[in-house]
């Protein structure tokens, strides 16, 4: 019984101090019951390690770096939104990876522990910069993005939404979910296992809606080298739907409309399932290098030149292999699967389709 | 014993009956053992009612009207495309309904239940006519699936699948797993006259030729029913409107894409002077309006809906000449991001709870 107590102690003392870790405080004047600073790096830098920010509707001009963890937040309920802009002076602070160069940004999160950011709009107008431009950047921390408006990242084919990113040896889960991300020019969700190696960032892209008007060779989700699921996301006007480079995510049950390119996956050992693609007139799914078994399955593609083509380019780069392409629904299609040997290639179903199958020249 | 043995040979006298209504016939050669037309109009007069026609991969130049019930497929399991394309001396054959005449490629009139599988129909060559439509149901009930409807352009409008009722009997058409694509006026249009259309869309993919006419829509049922269900739905100036419609619903969507327009609003989906469920849809309206509510709502249900990039998510006031301001509309549970304005609706409708993020203004009175 003695121990029994003892635990009951223990217990109630843990969640009092996790209470005590939880404490809210705000940016603005909204909350007048909370703590309140003016700005969100002040909020940042200065509330304890996992505090809960709410952050007051208005326009919030600065770039933000946040290295602990904690949760910045919208003001839930709020009748407006809070909206980090650019400052007037410029985006002035940049990170410099091996992996893609420099990238400017406006949200850094580069923490030891998760940060969690929920109902804010990120907006890019006027940051464009040298090198990339991101409207967020998790660099080898964990945490979620949710209910995120992200926009305007552009910049000479540079603006990236959201990037995720290792550039060490310890993984890291990130997760962006419920969110907009759009009028970028480069990439929506960018996920990168980078200088530390590959596989160690899991990302998760859940139930996103992405669009990539901004920009003609845009990339809606991109994983390289990284791992994860990308699932039931809306993606659509942009270059590329979905790129996995090297990658071993699982991408399921998102629907693509308005590309070039429904989806461009090179080498890796990624699952395609499930997805819908409209191509509109132009490749539904492209395959490139050397996989280690890249299953491209249960796909439903529509309104394509091509559904499923792995011939390799001109210049350099050899045909595909190791992938396994099957139970996919091709509809409307000029060629339905052109793909060279050395990966599995069938059962496939076709309809109104002029070529079902073509083999590469 | 007796009646056991009359049952047994009823049966098989109905048995030889059903297979003597259901021989195959074929247009084109690619297979030997059938009764072979040339072209596919001939097969179509040519067969009993209740047949079923297999068609060769190619190209056919020739308007089809098909006036009694039957199938018309490609041959199962070989490769390339049956294709009905527009003939060199253009389309002759029309359709005549409340809206005009249209001249049409493939005609179902008056029939019992068509079911059209795994076919194309082309109209280009066809732009330089006022109406064109693809595909036409009229009076008359069946299934398509697996089509691709395509490139139907007129010089006013151009329509890839109609479904009309001109007569007092009520039909029903459904439209499943096909692609209708590259027509610059309406993409799959639902009307009725005297008796009601319902027409059930199932998981197609619907996409305008975009920048073309600034009225374009995907998907337009106006007096009809049914149901517009799991379909992607994009390119157009409207994705899907519901006017004067009854016991219509429009669930789980994608709806995506729409275009442009220098004097008219885009718009995702509109429902007006209808009783209607909108539910589950998702809408990226690319800065546009997502849903438009007009007119007299009856309980119409807009629910469950994810609705994101928009200039407002959902309204339902006053516009210049369009429908009068919403009312009985139940506008709850919908997750609404990024946007102007969340929700700007008049009095008399039933706006709340919603979920707002990132939107500058949740909600707005009408002005």
């Amino acid at each position: 019984m003695r121990r029994l107590r003892c635990a009951a102690l223990v217990t109630q003392a843990a969640l009092f101090t996790a209470s005590a870790f939880a404490t809210n405080y705000a940016v603005g004047t909204c909350q007048p019951n909370l703590t309140s600073y003016t700005t969100i790096s002040q909020a940042v830098g200065s509330v304890p390690s996992g505090s809960v920010i709410e952050v007051c509707p208005g326009n919030y001009s600065e770039q933000v770096v946040i290295t602990q963890p904690l949760t910045l937040e919208g003001v839930p309920g709020a009748t407006s939104d809070a909206v980090i802009t650019v400052p007037a002076a410029g985006l002035s602070q940049s990170l410099n990876f091996d992996f893609i160069g420099s990238v400017t940004y406006q949200l850094l999160v580069n923490a030891t522990g998760p940060v969690n950011i929920t109902n804010l709009a990120i907006d890019g107008t006027s940051g464009a910069g040298r090198g990339y431009v991101a409207g967020i950047v998790y660099q080898d921390t964990a945490g979620t993005v949710n209910r995120v408006a992200v926009h305007n990242q552009t910049g000479g084919g540079l603006g990236i939404g959201v990037l995720a990113l290792t550039s060490i040896g310890t993984p890291q889960t990130v997760t962006v979910e419920n969110s907009v991300v759009r009028s970028f020019d480069g990439v929506g969700v960018f996920a990168i296992s980078g200088d530390g190696g590959s596989g160690l960032l899991t990302a998760n892209i859940l139930t996103n809606i992405i669009n990539g008007s901004a920009g003609t060779n845009t990339v809606g989700i991109d994983y390289s080298q990284a791992g994860g699921t990308g699932q039931s996301n809306l993606i659509t006007d942009a270059g590329y739907g979905v790129v996995l480079s090297s990658a071993s995510a699982t991408v399921i049950g998102n629907t693509i409309a308005s590309t070039f390119y429904g989806a461009y996956i090179n080498a890796g050992s990624a699952a395609f399932t499930s997805n819908k693609i409209d191509a509109n007139g132009f490749y539904g799914i492209y395959l490139q290098g050397s996989a280690s078994n890249s299953t491209v399955q249960a796909n439903k593609i529509a309104n394509s030149s091509t559904a499923v083509y792995g011939c390799g380019m001109a210049v350099g780069f050899a045909p595909p292999s190791g992938f396994s392409v099957t139970a996919n629904d091709i509809t409307d299609a000029s060629v339905g699967l052109q793909v060279a040997s050395g990966n599995t290639t069938s059962p496939n179903a076709y309809y109104v389709t002029f070529t079902n199958t073509s083999t590469c020249p | 014993m007796f009646r056991v043995r009359f049952a047994a040979i009823a049966a098989v006298v109905l048995l030889v009956t059903a297979s003597a209504f259901a021989i195959t016939y074929q247009v084109g050669t690619c297979r030997q053992t059938l009764i072979i037309f040339p072209t596919i109009s001939a097969a179509v007069n040519g067969v009993p009612a209740g047949s079923t026609i297999d068609i060769c991969p190619g190209t056919y130049l020739e308007q089809v009207l098909i006036a009694k019930p039957l199938t018309l497929e490609e041959v199962p399991g070989v490769s390339g495309e049956v294709v009905i394309a527009v003939p060199p001396s253009g389309l002759t054959q029309t359709v005549n309904f409340w809206a005009g005449d249209f001249a049409c490629q493939v005609l179902v009139q008056s029939a019992g239940p068509v079911n059209l599988s795994n076919l194309a129909v082309d109209g280009a060559g066809a732009s330089n006519q006022d109406n064109v439509a693809g595909v036409v149901y009229l009076d008359s009930s069946g299934n398509a699936e697996h089509l691709s409807v395509r490139n139907q352009r007129g010089n006013f409008n151009a329509v890839g699948l109609l479904a009309v009722t001109s007569g007092p009997t009520p039909q029903t058409v459904t439209i499943r797993s096909s692609v209708i694509r590259g027509f610059n006026g309406i993409g799959v249009w639902a009307t009725s006259g005297d008796a009601l259309v319902t027409t059930n869309l199932d998981s197609n993919t619907i996409h305008a030729q975009e920048t073309q006419l600034n009225w374009q829509t995907d998907v337009w049922y106006y007096y009809a029913s049914g149901a517009i269900q799991s379909n992607q739905i994009t390119g157009a100036l409207t994705g899907v409107s519901v006017g004067y419609s009854s016991s219509v619903n429009v669930t789980q969507n994608y709806v995506t894409g729409l275009t442009n327009s220098a004097i008219l609003w885009p718009l995702a989906i509109q429902v007006w002077q209808s009783s209607a469920s909108v539910t589950n849809n998702t809408i990226d309206a690319g800065t546009a309006l997502g849903i438009f509510l007009g007119g007299l709502g009856y309980n119409s249900a807009i629910q469950h809906n994810t609705i994101g990039n928009s200039s407002g998510a959902v309204v339902g006031c006053d516009i210049a000449l369009g429908p009068p301001p919403a009312s009985g509309f139940v506008v709850t549970s919908n997750t609404i991001t990024d946007a102007a304005t969340g929700l700007q609706m008049p009095s008399g409708n039933t706006t709340a709870p919603n979920n707002y993020y990132a939107v500058a203004n949740a909600t707005l009175p009408c002005t």
